[in-house]
């Protein structure tokens, strides 16, 4: 993890030298101390994801340089994640090399950075040793020894495959040498526990119906426990390239926390009813399992008419699961939803979802800190939706998470299409009598507003202090319907008066540029807030120190300094790894 | 079971030869006549000594003859107008004692020509018959005449059962008899069960037959162990056009306008050829390049071939408008007898367009007791374009005196082809939306019965009857198409990537009934203890496929399409790429099912009177049912089915009791346990969304069928002619009844069905029918009929559902407090015509059980007046004009909930002008 906690001067230096670059000679001499950061934006990727040992691995990548006038060092390598050795590409020498060839000894090739379009950029055959492997292209600074930019791409080499199908009714271990295919509905239940290794790839089968999915019932537990460098990946079969939302179906969680259905229980959509689709019960300590580094993509198959998976539900989970580094990618519907339950989450990305970003209702009350959603021109509606209970908004528990950290990116001044909310599509939407805690926030660029309400219901929370708001940093949203950037244009007009602080507890609402570095570069974004950015302004609320909460995370957002996205997280866009 | 009974005329009779001349105490014969198609005693019938004219008799109202005679052997003649003359052999007399000789008449006006041609007021005479026959029957049931029908301005079945007391109609073809739903229902048509066309209803729905084709309809209240089990309610007897008494050739037309539709703006689409007629020319089939069996998904077929499956869909999404014509109908009935067959044959076509504009709104809990609207659509708009045709052949031939062979043949189609439009504010998405839908329904119906009659004399003088019937429906709904918009923030509509939007949708269903039945009746007479035995075994087998595809057009890079091009451009081969639109098989795994039924029913009964004032059904059928469901995912190689099974074997006790409190009184009870099964797809442990849309509906594998125990009295008098006034009062007591629930998912509801622990019905029913004459003399033009019911029923809903359901203590949904029939006659035979004034309330009944604190939804009471009014042209009645004003009043139909309407349209108000002209 690159924590690249320096100064403001030093920022400010590098900053400078972009600018001003002229000659080689001058730029060295400008930008000495440090190079911090470039406007390049760059991905890497193989033309699979999963490899039998020698079959051949064709690593493509895109380097767009955005008007970065500095020369860089370009160094690539395959990185195997078990053991941690290097191989330097394009030529498989295990000796450091720039991707012109170069070794340390005869130097590294400083070169100014050029538009290069999902070219070639070494070809291999899969190695040998089994597990996760990572493709790494580096962007390196003058001297050739400090990073500055990285791009990473995980592929793994398996000797099999194995289809999963039915009921998961023993402990059972998905290992990282072998591939999983998942046809139809599989439960995890009668107390089994699944683990996957990290670095293991799970992939649904396409064209069943149910759709495939992966169901951790009340009465099983799954241990998905990935790490940064080896995540685990459930993801679609299809060739890249021809990968859609709805490929299969999705990751679900059911537990034994309590919801506010008057009998405590539901049944999932789209199951009949038995035990295994039942969610709720009494037990808010209830344990579904640990997912950790996990990445769940194109998930969100029809179950049935209307009703689409998401990508990870947690229907009443408790507060004992463990939910981090978590990322949606290309879902048709949700990213990440909870019905009811006590669970909490970190590190959560949710990309170019269909339909919402962050999705409670059923009387959830879990924690959430470190999340940011982004939406691309071709997908997504609402980035929060929180619902009480859509038959009964008064119904109890209510809904109330506590979200700190928290970025939302629309698409903003476009008329996002597929939004099929129409003009309901806003940052934070609060409707049927849901409450909550928002903190930190920056919402940005989202179609209609940044805060809609809606209800009696859920006004009356604002009464009753049950739904609050305390920094929430606005900028750039209902542009598409022309609203002006102040207050007044940020909000729907039921939102305003708690936003203007007229009604309830809303503290520290600003309109202001977050500025953050690279929002719309979709297969390479950058949250981070750049230089100058208002999120370290006094506009946050410090999280409380109660176990959960990080009380550090001091601005406004997901992200400080640190992208803690990087490396496990993966935002190319489809279209953008598709060749021909 | 036809229950036209004419023995009015009695026929000439042949002398017996006497064997004896020695004058020695005499002896006597005596026994019971009986018709064969319903078990009735035959009075009126002339029993005489073969070759003795002069030893003769009639039997009496019970069906009853006695001859005193010298003891010999003798042979006697039975002759009975309607049925086929009959001879009882060696009958021996002994002195002082009775010898029995009852027989079973065979029904024989079939294949028969009628010598005697008599022209009564048609009417009153068929009026007259339905009572008469009334008086006889010994269980509670209620008819419409062909007469009747055809007076009334109904055009079908389920409409002219509306007439019925205690008969309400809910949707267009559901009959609710007393308040129980179609699920205690059961249709026979000509004694035969028939199949449904619809994939989630278990009988079929009555609108598919139209009058013309149908000669009566009776609803059978109370039960004899004859008829299947799985009923409660009531059961619909329908019989097709009866064998004419002379040779006919009758056409009718009809020509109408609705004051809500003709001459104005009326949405349709570009469909096929023969639409007009009814069927589809092959337009809205699936492309033939989509593979049949197999499902479309990405991996099996590669992105050029998906490209290639979206563009073999026709590009036609859009409806068109056009100026609403006015209806018409036509029908020929033809018959006549050849010997000893007889044959008549119907055809009859129709063509209408109805507009229906509803408003339409969805309640929410908003919690604290507020109820509000949801979502609205205050313009919801179907167009409707209806094509029936429909066919009867019958057939019959009489072999000899002692037995009778018939065909009966029936085919019934209609395709609605709908055009839906709506708009309004959605409260699900939380935003505007609009819709729109094109749609192919096709029903049909076909038919097949033969079916025998013969005479057993050295059995008893047994009947032997016979039936074999196979009937397959079918219900085709090809290439529904829909498209949601919703606005931008621009304003602009633009196309929505619904789940529902960009849909073709294309679902079939077959179901099938093979149906042997025999049944063997034996008279006996014991003195004061006469009757008949009926043993009977029947084998239903039944089995239905359903099968859908379901396909969307989903957008994949939504920024390389416009959204707000027409649906016809959007959907062009240029947007349809694998980065613009791409076709997605959406079929679900649930969307096919087989099921099969099959129910072997035996029964033995005896029909007693006692003591000429008492008369006694009672009996026992033994039904054994086998129900499978299966659920597969065909397109799926090596998919595991679901099944579902029920396996039941029934006794099901009966007692029926009539006693004659005077020749014109009579008093009757009833008591009967029978069952209700499951439907198929109710077993099915799959959810479905009704594909009419609504709700996501799931079935449950552990339901048990529902045993009822049914209390009927009914107390009558006749004041001669046609006149009635009749008084009954019924109670009916269900054990494990099935019924909706309501079940929490994830964000909504979804329907289910559950064995409620018990329900209860019961009620009172008032029938009258008067002459005016007594009245006033001024009035004698005039006949009064009327017919009330109120019944009161209630759920006890199981504690597990208190937490979901909002009423616990509930009615049956769909029954109405009070249903109401008025018709006032005016006949006129000096002026040739004749007038019908109709009225039809219908009380307030739940419609819909509500859930989650909103209450249920009620449909508001309504009433529906009618007037017909008809003319002969020509004195011998063969040319007449017939004016009929349907839905005068234009009746609101209203549904509320919690105060607030809910759901309202108007129909409009119907005026046809109907010629008929008998060429013979």
């Amino acid at each position: 993890m690159k924590r690249r906690s320096y100064i403001v001067c030093t920022m400010l230096l590098g900053g400078l030298a972009m600018a001003s670059a002229v000659d080689d000679a001058a730029l060295r001499q400008v930008s000495s101390p440090h190079q911090l950061e470039t406007s390049a934006a760059m991905w890497v990727w193989t033309d699979k994801y999963v490899y039998r040992p020698g079959e051949t691995v064709t690593v493509r990548w895109t380097l767009k340089p955005f008007d970065d006038p500095l020369p860089y060092t370009i160094v690539a390598y395959r990185q195997n994640n078990q053991t941690g050795s290097r191989t330097y590409l394009p030529g498989s020498s295990s000796e450091p090399q720039d991707i012109s060839g170069n070794s340390l000894e005869s130097g590294f090739r400083m070169r100014y950075l050029e538009n290069v379009e999902k070219a070639v950029l070494a070809e291999f055959p899969a190695p040998e040793q089994l597990g996760m492997h990572t493709v790494v292209v580096q962007l390196r600074d003058f001297t050739g020894s400090r990073v500055v930019k990285a791009a990473y791409f995980k592929f793994g080499v398996v000797d099999g495959e194995v289809t999963v199908s039915g009921a998961i009714e023993s402990d059972t271990t998905w290992v990282n040498t072998k591939l999983y295919r998942i046809s139809g509905l599989v439960f995890v239940r009668n107390g089994a526990t699944l683990t996957i290794e990290p670095g293991t790839f799970v992939m649904g089968n396409p064209g069943s119906q149910p759709p495939s999915a992966l169901v951790i019932t009340r009465s099983g537990r799954i241990v998905a426990n990935g790490t940064r460098s080896r995540p685990i990946i459930m993801t679609s079969s299809q060739p890249f390239g021809q990968r859609k939302p709805g490929d299969w179906g999705g990751l679900i969680l059911l537990g034994r926390a309590t919801n506010n259905w008057p009998e405590g229980e539901g049944v999932i959509e789209g199951l009949p009813d038995s035990p295994d689709a039942r969610y709720g019960g009494k037990d808010d300590a209830h344990d579904c399992g640990t997912l950790r580094y996990v990445r769940v993509e194109f998930a969100g198959a029809e179950f049935q008419p209307n009703n689409e998976v998401n990508g990870i539900t947690w229907g009443s989970c408790g507060t004992k699961t463990v939910s981090e580094y978590l990322q949606v990618h290309y879902g048709f519907d949700d990213a990440f939803e909870w019905f009811g339950g006590t669970n909490n989450a970190k590190y959560l990305v949710a990309t170019y979802a269909r339909d919402d970003y962050f999705d409670g209702q059923i009387g959830w009350r879990g924690k959430v800190q470190h999340a940011v959603a982004v939406v691309n021109e071709d997908n997504g509606n609402r980035g929060i939706e929180m619902d009480n209970n859509e038959t009964n908004h008064a119904l109890v528990p209510l809904t109330k998470p506590q979200f700190y950290n928290v970025t939302l990116v629309g698409v903003g001044d476009r008329f996002t299409q597929s939004a099929d909310e129409g003009t309901g599509v806003a940052g934070i939407f609060l409707r049927r009598g849901a409450a909550g805690v928002y903190n930190n926030f920056v919402i940005y660029n989202w179609i209609t507003a940044g805060v809609d309400l809606r209800d009696t219901r859920t006004l009356e929370n604002l009464d009753s202090g049950e739904l609050a708001m305390d920094g929430i940093l606005l900028w750039s949203n209902g542009k598409a319907a022309n609203r002006p950037l102040s207050l007044e244009g940020q909000a729907t007009a039921a939102a305003l008066p708690f936003l203007k602080g007229e009604r309830g507890r809303a503290r520290n609402i600003l309109v202001a540029d977050p500025m953050l570095r690279r929002p719309f570069v979709y297969s390479d974004p950058d949250f981070r807030p750049r230089l100058g950015s208002p999120v370290f302004r006094a506009n946050w609320v410090q999280p409380p120190d109660d176990g959960f909460f990080d009380q550090w995370a001091v601005w406004n957002g997901a992200f400080g300094d640190v992208n803690w996205t990087e490396e496990w997280a993966c935002f190319i866009q489809e279209q953008d790894l598709r060749v021909q | 079971m036809s229950l036209r009974l004419t023995w009015l005329v009695v026929l000439a009779a042949w002398l017996a030869i006497p064997t004896c001349s020695q004058q020695v105490a005499p002896g006597t014969v005596a026994g019971v006549l009986y018709d064969s198609r319903n078990g009735r005693p035959v009075p009126g019938a002339v029993v005489e000594v073969l070759g003795r004219p002069e030893l003769r008799t009639t039997s009496d109202e019970e069906g009853v003859f006695r001859l005193d005679l010298p003891p010999g052997v003798y042979a006697l003649a039975v002759v009975a107008q309607g049925f086929h003359p009959a001879q009882l052999e060696g009958i021996q007399v002994r002195s002082g004692e009775v010898t029995e000789a009852s027989k079973v008449l065979s029904f024989a006006g079939e294949a028969t020509q009628v010598e005697v041609v008599e022209r009564i007021s048609t009417g009153a005479a068929t009026a007259e018959t339905i009572v008469a026959e009334r008086r006889l029957l010994p269980n509670i049931s209620d008819g419409v005449s062909a007469e009747e029908i055809s007076r009334s301005v109904a055009s079908d079945a389920a409409a002219a059962l509306t007439r019925v007391t205690g008969v309400s109609l809910v949707g267009s073809g559901y009959v609710y008899v007393r308040g129980l739903g179609e699920r205690y229902s059961a249709t026979l048509l000509n004694n035969a069960l028939i199949p449904t066309t619809e994939p989630e209803r278990r009988v079929v729905p009555l609108d598919l037959f139209p009058v013309e084709l149908i000669d009566r309809i009776q609803v059978l209240k109370s039960y004899t162990p004859d008829l299947p089990g799985e009923f409660s309610g009531g059961l619909v007897r329908m019989h097709t056009v009866e064998f004419p008494a002379q040779r006919i050739l009758r056409i009718s037309t009809s020509h109408g306008l609705n004051s809500r539709t003709t001459r104005r703006p009326f949405l349709t689409y570009p469909g096929g050829r023969h639409d007009f007629f009814g069927f589809d020319d092959g337009t809205r089939r699936l492309p033939v390049t989509i593979p049949a069996r197999d499902r479309l998904f990405p991996g099996r077929f590669s992105e050029a071939q998906f490209e290639q499956f979206g563009e073999a869909f026709a590009r036609n999404w859009e409806p068109v408008s056009i100026t609403a014509r006015p209806q018409q109908g036509y029908t020929l009935v033809a018959g006549d007898s050849f010997g000893r067959l007889g044959l008549v044959g119907a055809l009859t076509f129709s063509n209408k367009l109805q507009r229906s504009r509803e408003l339409q709104r969805y309640l929410v809990n908003a919690g604290k007791g507020e109820v509000r609207i949801h979502t609205e659509y205050p313009d919801f708009t179907a167009d409707t374009e209806s094509a029936r045709l429909g066919g009867v052949l019958n057939a019959a031939f009489r072999l000899n005196s002692t037995g009778k062979l018939a065909y009966r043949g029936m085919f019934t189609r209609d395709a609605d082809k709908e055009t839906r439009v709506f708009a309004g504010y959605n409260g699900g998405v939380d935003t505007w939306i609009q819709s729109t839908r094109l749609r192919w329904v096709e029903r049909g119906l076909r038919s097949n019965a033969v079916e025998g009659e013969h005479a057993v004399a050295r059995f008893y003088n047994s009947l032997l009857r016979w039936q074999f019937t196979w009937s397959d429906s079918h219900r085709e709904e090809p290439d529904m198409r829909e498209v949601f918009r919703t606005p931008r923030s621009d304003g602009k509509l633009a196309f929505s990537a619904m789940p529902q939007s960009g849909l073709r949708f294309f679902n079939r269903l077959d179901d099938h009934i093979r149906e042997p039945r025999v049944e063997l009746s034996t008279p006996f007479y014991r003195g004061r203890v006469s009757g008949l035995l009926l043993f009977g075994y029947r084998l239903t087998l039944r089995d239905r496929q359903f099968e859908a595809r379901r396909f969307r057009f989903v957008p994949v890079r939504t920024a390389t399409l416009d959204f707000t091009q027409t649906s016809n451009e959007l959907f062009s081969p240029a947007n349809i790429r694998p980065d613009g639109f791409v076709l997605r098989e959406v079929t679900r795994g649930t969307d096919t099912y087989d099921a099969t039924m099959r129910v072997h029913g035996g029964f033995a009964m005896a029909d007693l009177t006692l003591a000429s004032r008492w008369r006694l059904i009672a009996g026992l059928r033994l039904e054994d049912a086998a129900v499978d469901v299966k659920t597969i995912d065909p397109l799926v190689p090596g998919a595991v089915p679901a099944v579902a099974r029920l396996r039941n074997r029934d006794p099901l006790p009966t007692a029926n009791l009539a006693y004659s409190l005077s020749p014109r009184q009579s008093l009757r009870f009833g008591v009967s346990r029978t069952v209700t099964r499951p439907d198929f797809r109710e077993l099915s442990p799959f959810d479905f969304t009704n594909v009419l849309g609504g709700f996501n509906v799931v079935g449950n594998p552990n339901l048990i069928r529902t045993t009822v125990d049914n209390y009927d009295a009914r107390w009558e008098i006749f004041l001669g002619g046609d006149q009635l006034l009749a008084a009954g009062f019924f109670y009916k007591n269900f054990k494990n009844p099935i019924e909706v629930t309501i079940q929490a998912t994830t964000s909504d509801l979804r329907q289910t069905f559950l064995n409620a622990h018990s329900a209860r019905n019961r009620g009172l029913e008032v029938e009258a029918r008067r002459r005016l004459a007594s009245v006033h003399p001024r009035l004698a033009d005039f006949v009064l009929v009327g017919n009330l019911t109120l019944s009161d029923s209630r759920v006890q809903i199981p504690p597990s559902q208190r937490a979901v359901l909002t009423s616990l203590d509930r009615p049956l949904i769909g029954q109405s407090r009070w249903l109401g029939n008025l018709l006032v006659e005016w006949l006129k035979p000096a002026w040739r015509s004749s007038g019908r004034f109709y009225l039809n309330y219908t009380s307030r009944r739940l419609s819909d059980v509500g859930a989650m604190g909103l209450p249920d939804i009620y449909q508001e009471g309504f009433a529906q007046v009618d007037f017909v009014y008809e003319f002969h042209l020509r004195e011998d009645g063969r040319w007449s004009v017939r004016l009929a004003a349907e839905n005068l009043g234009d009746t609101h139909y209203r549904w509320t909930q919690a105060g607030i309407l809910q759901r309202s349209y108007r129909l409009g108000r119907t005026f046809t002008v109907g010629t008929r002209y008998s060429i013979f």
